[in-house]
């Protein structure tokens, strides 16, 4: 979510051009009449606004905790995101009443452990998201490498910001994705991704808002992801770097079984 | 009225179907809201809500009070969740015949230990006869009789079930009548219920329990296993059930009277049952589509390589068998691996969610269709048995259950092992 996830194109792409229309009228006055920035200048200022490249080379790995919602359910779970370089990543979220339900990826495989389902492990499009996603540095500082196609398309209003909208196109997969960066801060502030899973893809919309400093590096800490009508919001209570170990990714015994010697 | 207006809104934003099966949708709110305005009470509130809803004519749309949701009547002040009532009386009562019968009778129960036995009526309840509910009942619904006549079933259980309603330790008289006239009425003292107390979001606590015992038939070993309702935590054991029962020759699950749950569980439990990600059926929202899919379980409770129980399987509903049971046993019977047996089930399987309200209480409201695996909608129709195994009042007073013992006659004939998908 901090980084530039594989987000991709608009399932409604007429709502998103009659947006895009509405703005292009009303806002002469506003901005004057000027190139669009370029996408690789707008995640070169969202990194400066974040704390500087530098500062997120000097990582290994990135811990946050915090509290996982589901409003329309009435859940909050204890949630865990983990990260390390070069490209493992796993979430824990603590549901009462549920369980644990933990997954991740170790840069090979991929997993998802839900006590309502059992263990499962992640296949064909949901594995190459999960890997993408969990490239650690590269999507946030190597992007032209990992993105064959970066072009900004407009500007708009994303979740009551004006923002550039910039859509891109991954290298190894051609999946569309779009990010919104927003005009003033320059930070990334959302995305549209289609996500993949068993039961089907679906769009996902994320905002990003209320980035706060952890050690000289902001961090949104508050994600609402709505997927179709349902809302999963993350409230991040604290970041903490390069306190991960290795053992943190390892693959659970339950889902060893499950690889095919 | 931010009340109101915040459940108007919902429903508008949430319902899969923008024609809201029928309902002007705005003119609803225009015409609703100016007695909201002039609701002076919760109840008055809660009465122009439930109208609201009720003008959907579907199910899963209702207004939960807070009190309820939260666990906190009954004189419970510590905050701790607690249901309304949920004393056992150790009997489970169908709508049979115009009346209220004992299917089951539990001999070591408060009934049982009275006397009570299975295929008597339930005739009074507190001195009340209960026949004058029951007659009071009318239909609702769509104009598809069966469906009037299962929602008549169903309103009657939940009236009965809010009359018998009281803490364990609290005292109930009640009147029971035998086939021969013969009546009994105690004053039974209520129990614990089996099972656990469990709350899963916003939804109001509840007893969740589920047993497996094996069952010789016919030379053949039998597993059996009941559960009441989807609740996670009943996840774990299931998979212990299964892991108990991996050796038996069949399996017979037992869902009557279970009225759904999260649906996401019956995903891991039909897994079970299949070696390969198959959809139960497909859910609708509004701008999403998504399959409910089966989660081959390859691994047992203690992460051992294993294959997904492959023996005959049986699952044994009634009329009050709803939503996420409908979804699991509708699924598994269409695609090929279950056989159903017992009374065509609630059709009410619309996948839904508890949203609070500003006011407290929860709006429960569905936010797809589902359409099972047959390619048809659940809602409405429901599960249709493939050996239909109603009870009878002369068979419960002989002791028999036909639905389960035509499951496990079954189960036993199946000699060789249909190639599971």
């Amino acid at each position: 979510m901090r980084r530039f996830r594989g987000a991709s194109s608009l399932p409604n792409v007429a709502r998103t051009l009659a947006a895009a229309f509405v703005v292009t009228v009303a806002w002469p006055a506003l901005l004057p009449a000027q190139p669009l920035p370029s996408a690789a200048d707008l995640i070169a200022r969202h990194i400066t606004a974040i704390g500087g490249g530098e500062a997120f080379k000097s990582l290994t790995s990135i811990r946050q905790v915090g509290v996982m919602e589901m409003p329309s359910m009435g859940l909050s779970a204890q949630a865990e995101n983990i990260s390390a370089a070069p490209n493992k990543m796993a979430m824990k979220a603590s549901i009462a009443g549920v369980g644990e339900i933990v997954s991740g990826t170790n840069g090979e495989v991929a997993w998802q452990l839900n006590p309502l389902q059992g263990p499962r492990l992640l296949e064909a499009q949901e594995l190459t998201d999960a890997r993408e996603a969990a490239d650690f540095y590269g999507n946030l500082l190597f992007a032209a490498d990992r993105f064959s196609k970066m072009e900004t398309v407009g500007v708009t209003d994303f979740a009551g910001e004006k923002a550039y909208r910039v859509k891109l196109t991954r290298k190894a997969t051609g999946k569309e994705s779009t990010q919104y960066f927003s005009t003033t801060s320059g930070l990334l502030i959302g995305s549209e991704a289609t996500q993949e899973s068993a039961m089907g893809s679906t769009t996902m919309t994320m905002v990003l808002t209320d980035y706060k400093d952890f050690g000289g590096r902001k961090f949104p800490t508050r994600s609402e992801a709505m997927v179709g009508p349902n809302k999963i919001v993350l409230t991040i209570r604290d970041v903490s770097v390069n306190d991960v170990p290795d053992a943190a990714f390892a693959v659970p015994d339950a889902v060893k079984s499950l690889i095919r010697k | 009225m931010a009340t109101f207006d915040t459940a108007w809104s919902i429903i508008r934003r949430t319902h899969w179907d923008t024609t809201y099966n029928g309902v002007n949708w705005l003119a609803l709110r225009d015409e609703l809201r100016p007695r909201a305005a002039a609701a002076r009470t919760r109840g008055e509130l809660r009465a122009v809500l439930s109208d609201m809803v009720g003008r959907l004519r579907q199910s899963h749309f209702a207004v939960i009070p807070q009190e309820l949701a939260d666990g906190v009547s009954g004189g419970n002040d510590s905050g701790e969740p607690t249901r309304g009532g949920g004393g056992w009386l150790g009997v489970t009562y169908r709508y049979l015949d115009g009346a209220m019968v004992l299917t089951a009778v539990d001999s070591g129960g408060p009934a049982g230990r009275a006397g009570a036995r299975a295929g008597w009526t339930l005739e009074a309840i507190g001195g009340c006869p209960l026949s004058g509910r029951l007659a009071g009942l009318r239909l609702t619904g769509n104009s598809d009789p069966r469906s009037d006549q299962r929602q008549v079933a169903l309103s009657a259980w939940q009236t009965t079930t809010r009359l018998l309603d009281a803490a364990p330790g609290d005292t109930l008289s009640v009147t029971f009548r035998a086939p021969d006239g013969r009546r009994l009425s105690p004053t039974l003292t209520l129990g614990e219920p089996p099972g656990v107390i469990t709350k899963f979001g916003n939804l109001p606590p509840m007893v969740a329990h589920l047993t497996w015992h094996r069952v010789r038939q016919d030379g053949r070993t039998i597993g059996v296993i009941r559960f009441n309702t989807w609740m996670p935590v009943l996840s774990s054991l299931f998979d212990a059930a299964i892991d108990s029962l991996r050796t038996a020759d069949a399996i017979v699950l037992d869902v009557r009277g279970n009225l759904g749950g999260v649906g996401g569980m019956s995903m891991g439990v039909a897994g079970h049952f299949v070696d390969t990600v198959l959809a139960l059926g497909t859910m609708h929202q509004r701008g999403v589509t998504l399959r409910m899919v089966t989660n081959p379980r390859r691994v047992d409770t203690r992460a051992q390589p294993v294959r997904p129980f492959a023996g005959p399987l049986a699952i044994v509903v009634d009329e009050l068998s709803a939503s996420t049971t409908e979804i699991f046993a509708g699924g598994l019977q269409a695609l090929g691996r279950a056989t159903v047996f017992g009374s065509q089930t609630a059709g009410q399987a619309l996948p839904s969610v508890p949203e609070r309200l500003p006011n407290g209480d929860i709006l429960y409201h569905a936010i797809a269709d589902f359409i099972g695996a047959s390619g048809r909608p659940v809602e409405g129709d429901g599960v249709r048995p493939d050996h239909v195994t109603p009870p009878t009042v002369r068979a419960l007073v002989e002791g028999q259950d036909p639905a389960l013992q035509a499951a496990l006659i079954w189960a036993a004939r199946q000699t060789g092992r249909p190639p599971v998908p």
